[in-house]
């Protein structure tokens, strides 16, 4: 034993001090990764809540006023952020067992954008004040959804095991 | 049959918006009536999306899935519709709504 560590001690102290540093260094990137991701997701539910709030303000004015028309611009390129931010999460790597909830994020994602971006706020259609805070309360539960969705796609990333 | 490629930022406008031309001039309606429907009679078509402020469902409703009220058959919507989009949101519902109003129009 004493011969075989005179001979070889030296590789095997070599061996654990790279391996320990590959697996810190491992556990460096998960940290780093899931901050991104966090930070991703924490960015997208801001772009959902500007979305609802900019359904709101459009509400607050006459439809075919330039006040109701800016809103309407505004939620348009709040979703092109909300695309933007969701084509990150879609197209990097993740564990298999995640791809069912990118799909769920992906049909609440496309609720929400026909929810948020039709007859709410385009001005051609008039609704019946039920009709609207039907449509409202139907666009916050999907956005709620899509939400949920995102914070179940990160635990399945990151706290599950 | 001749191939054309439409671009809605440069040949129609920046800030497509609403679905109906009584109410925006840069409607899903005006798009559809003016330049797309016309465009895929005559054969192919490619539409980019990009460069735009962004779409609202009602424009992309109307002007894609209006082609199948206004007389286009689904089939060759399918052949001759092309979509070149940064944003797969777009393109993926444009192809949503034409195959619904092809399911409504068939029942």
């Amino acid at each position: 034993m004493a011969a075989f560590l005179a001979q070889y001690g030296v590789l095997i102290a070599a061996a654990v001090a790279i391996a320990g540093w590959q697996v810190s260094n491992w556990q460096a990137n998960r940290r780093e990764l899931r901050k991104e991701v966090r930070q991703d997701i924490s960015d997208l539910r801001s772009a959902v809540e500007r979305v609802c709030a900019g359904v709101r303000e459009h509400q607050k004015h006459e439809r075919s006023s330039r006040e109701a028309a800016l809103a309407s611009v505004a939620v348009q390129q709040d979703f092109v952020l909300l695309e933007l931010r969701l084509a990150r999460i879609r197209e990097r790597p993740r564990k298999s067992k995640s791809d069912v909830f990118v799909q769920e994020i992906r049909n609440n994602q496309e609720r929400f954008f026909d929810l948020s971006t039709g007859d709410l706020i385009d001005g051609s259609v008039m609704l019946t004040p039920d009709q609207v805070q039907n449509l409202v309360t139907e666009q916050h539960v999907t956005a709620a959804q899509l939400e949920h969705g995102l914070m179940k796609f990160f635990f399945s990333e990151f706290d599950a095991h | 049959m001749q191939t054309k490629m439409i671009s809605i930022a440069k040949d129609f406008s920046t800030t497509p918006a609403g679905r109906h031309a009584k109410f925006h001039p840069a409607s899903g309606e005006a798009f559809r009536d003016s330049i797309l429907l016309p465009a895929l009679r005559q054969g192919v078509v490619t539409v980019d999306l990009d460069g735009t402020a962004g779409y609202g469902s009602s424009f992309l409703e109307e002007a894609f899935g209006g082609l199948i009220r206004n007389g286009l058959a689904a089939e060759t919507v399918r052949q001759r519709l092309k979509l070149k989009s940064s944003m797969t949101v777009y393109s993926d519902r444009i192809w949503r709504y034409i195959e619904d109003e092809a399911e409504r129009v068939a029942a």
